[in-house]
């Protein structure tokens, strides 16, 4: 019996066009139907990932990056209303609710999440949530699983695997979780892997190590990865293009040099300059940016930046900017007056000199600065 | 090992305080003991009974001598007038295997029914089969065991004869007669502990469906069945667990009624006869060994907590 063939993966759908890219995201919008009303948690995001590629998505706490990774995955709850269009391998998946998606989890995409303490599960062995994935999806024996099993383990870098494999979560420390998490995810062999925010949880030390893996396993296994962070320093190099999240929509979007060596979003600015200092925590919050992301039920008009925004004019109140390409290919953002441009230049001096923004928010060059209002470096 | 010990030391204690209480509690019946046992006699033959019984020496010396015979299997007698004796441990050993059966037959239906209906209204939480079960659930609770059992009797047993209305078949006689012997007694006495079970099942369940690993799970594409079982009922048992263990005490008492309405020979009828017939010896071994076996199903359950979550195991290692 030859180990790979494949039971319930990939059956789906015709055999899938090796060329184009693996991945395409069009204006898709994910919402939540509470009690408050309909929450607007992803509104509108359109991005494409090459296969073997990664790209990282970043922004604040709450501005929906997981939210868009479950909706790309069909991993949500039922209380959701889901738009626009997901192409994987060229097929439309946007719409495919539970039992559909089921054939993709695991062998075509797999998630790796967030807290490694309560991700996996406290009564099973760790061999057995490792091994039930093989033994589902590609049909092997129990032995074979089991060898499997502990190939993965070792590759992920758990030192005594063989004895790992009998063992509860709670034996374990968190590095060495996020490394069983990773093994799991990875069992099936996906196209494409969501880490969403890997190492949040995580000790600082152990940080860089579960990244280095996590990059190291994707180009071995030539293997596309969406990485979630919040944190523009852990993409900084790791991944191949970065979209920075707002709100539920993408503000900016470049190759990952382009977007710290040009960046263009005011935003995307505040995030660089609120990049955690190697000796803080980084579960901190990014409350380096002053004020708070607006109500996704009733958003405001125009950009959703503008009410924190440092260069924000009358027209971006009203007027939402659409996500266009900048001149340089790949890079597109959201903003009518870029930062490094004269637009921006303009808006941000008129600003400081009103010492107010449109939206009414205090804005100081840095020397008097005050704690409440936006301080402009 | 040396939790082992320390548990087998508590489990003794425990034991001791227990047949202590029970055997304390009927000595301290009001009127005199020998005339409840015996009835007319003379008092020669009275005097005999109670040296019998030690009635004459201090009541510490009467409990360690009840205790230590109790130990030994030696149950004590039941008084047929003033000469007939029989014994106690007879009876028992006759009637406790009939009543073992019973209750283990009502605990399978009640886990077999409430289980998968827990789960499944858990996993279909706000549904209108989880209402439908709910309501039904609590119709099932307001109804005691007694009065359900005279209704099966009654319709199922008398009425349509599908099952025997009252009888026991003893399992080696003819097993087919035995089940149907047993099921509408089982049945009376599993009705109304379905209904909590399952519920207790199902919050429990809903809470674990939210929890990050469930979500994981999924996300390796694993059928929904196989989430539910392998990865949620597990970890969701444990409060059903300990509601179990609680709730033998309240299985005796039904089974008690129970065995009553349908002329069951076990320990319920054993029970209630010694208690009509003031055998206040059978009282004591019968009173004792319930209050034993409770106990020792309780220690079981805390052993099956550290297999259903093996974290348990080791914060008590630890401990
Ligand atoms: N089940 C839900 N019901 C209602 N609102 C939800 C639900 N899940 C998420 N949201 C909302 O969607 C928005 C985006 O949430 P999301 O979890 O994607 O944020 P995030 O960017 O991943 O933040 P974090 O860095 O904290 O993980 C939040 O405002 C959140 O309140
Ligand atoms: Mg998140």
């Amino acid at each position: 019996m030859s180990p790979r063939r494949q039971k319930n993966g990939g059956t789906r759908f015709p055999d899938a066009p090796l060329d184009g890219p693996l991945l395409e995201v069009d204006n898709v919008k994910t919402m939540f139907k509470t009690p408050r009303g309909l929450v607007h948690a992803v509104d509108g995001v359109e991005f494409t990932l090459e296969r073997g590629k990664t790209i990282g998505i970043v922004g604040e706490s709450g501005c929906g990056k997981s939210v868009l990774s479950r909706s790309i995955m069909g991993l949500l709850p039922n209380n959701v209303v889901r738009e626009g269009s997901i192409r994987f391998e060229g097929n439309e998946i946007g719409h495919a609710v539970g039992e559909e998606m089921r054939h993709f989890w695991g062998t075509q995409m797999s998630m790796v999440f967030q807290d490694p303490m309560t991700s996996l599960n406290p009564v099973m062995r760790i061999g057995n949530q490792i091994t039930e994935s093989l033994r589902y999806h590609l049909d092997v024996s129990k032995d074979y699983a089991n060898e499997a099993a502990l190939a993965l383990l070792q590759s992920v870098g758990i030192p005594e695997a063989k004895r790992r494999l009998r063992e509860y979560p709670h034996q374990l420390s968190g590095g060495m979780r996020q490394r069983v998490m990773i093994a799991i995810a990875l069992a099936c062999g996906p196209k494409l892997l969501f880490a969403d925010e890997p190492t949040t949880a995580l000790d600082v030390t152990v940080q860089a190590q579960i990244l280095d893996l996590l990059q190291q396993q994707q180009r071995e296994r030539f293997m596309a990865m969406v990485l979630v962070t919040h944190d523009l320093g852990v993409v900084a190099g790791r991944t191949d293009d970065i979209a920075v999240m707002y709100a539920g929509r993408i503000v900016e979007k470049a190759p990952t040099r382009l977007l710290f060596s040009e960046t263009r979003h005011p935003y995307t600015e505040a995030l660089l300059k609120s990049i955690p200092k190697l000796a803080q925590p980084s579960h901190m919050r990014l409350d380096a940016i002053a004020g708070r992301p607006p109500d996704l039920v009733n958003p405001p008009p125009g950009c959703k930046f503008a009410p924190r925004c440092p260069y924000a004019q009358a027209r971006c109140l009203v007027e939402e900017p659409p996500l266009d390409d900048s001149a340089t290919p790949g890079h597109a953002f959201r903003c009518f007056y870029p930062v490094g441009s004269n637009e921006g230049k303009d808006a941000l001096a008129r600003n400081l000199a009103a010492g107010a923004t449109a939206s009414g928010r205090p804005v100081f060059a840095e020397g008097d600065a005050l704690a409440t209002g936006t301080v402009v470096v | 090992m040396r939790t082992a010990l320390r548990r087998v030391i508590q489990l003794v204690v425990v034991l001791l305080c227990v047949s202590f209480f029970s055997f304390a509690l009927i000595s301290l019946f009001p009127g005199d003991p020998v005339v409840a046992i015996v009835g007319f006699s003379s008092a020669p033959q009275r005097a005999e009974i109670r040296h019998e019984l030690r009635l004459d020496e201090p009541f510490i010396q009467q409990y360690g001598h009840w205790l230590g015979n109790f130990a030994k299997g030696n149950l004590g007698n039941v008084y047929y007038g003033p000469t007939g004796r029989g014994k106690v441990s007879t009876q028992v050993g006759q009637s406790l295997p009939i009543s073992l059966q019973l209750m283990a037959y009502s605990m399978i239906i009640t886990l077999l029914i409430a289980i998968p209906l827990g789960v499944f209204a858990a996993y279909k939480a706000g549904s209108v089969f989880d209402k439908l079960a709910n309501a039904t659930a609590f119709g099932s609770i307001a109804l005691p065991d007694f009065a359900l059992a005279l209704i099966l009797s009654y319709w199922v047993g008398v009425k349509l004869r599908w099952l025997p209305s009252s009888g026991y078949v003893h399992p080696t006689a003819n097993l087919v007669e035995h089940l149907k012997s047993m099921t509408l007694p089982a049945l009376s006495l599993a009705v109304g502990q379905i209904a909590g079970y399952m519920r207790l099942l199902r919050s429990d369940m809903i809470a674990t469906l939210q929890e990050d690993y469930i979500l994981m799970a999924k996300s390796k594409g694993i059928p929904t069945r196989r989430i539910l079982w392998r990865h949620a009922v597990r970890p969701s048992s444990l409060t059903l667990l300990t509601v179990a263990g609680l709730n033998v005490g309240a299985l005796i008492g039904g089974a008690i009624v129970v065995e009553l309405i349908f002329g069951i020979p076990g320990m319920g009828r054993l029970l209630a006869t010694a208690i009509f017939t003031r055998q206040f010896v059978e009282l004591q071994s019968i009173v004792a060994l319930i209050a034993i076996g409770y106990v020792i199903v309780n220690v079981i359950i805390d052993v099956l907590y550290t297999v259903f979550d093996p974290r348990i195991r080791d914060a008590r290692a630890i401990a």
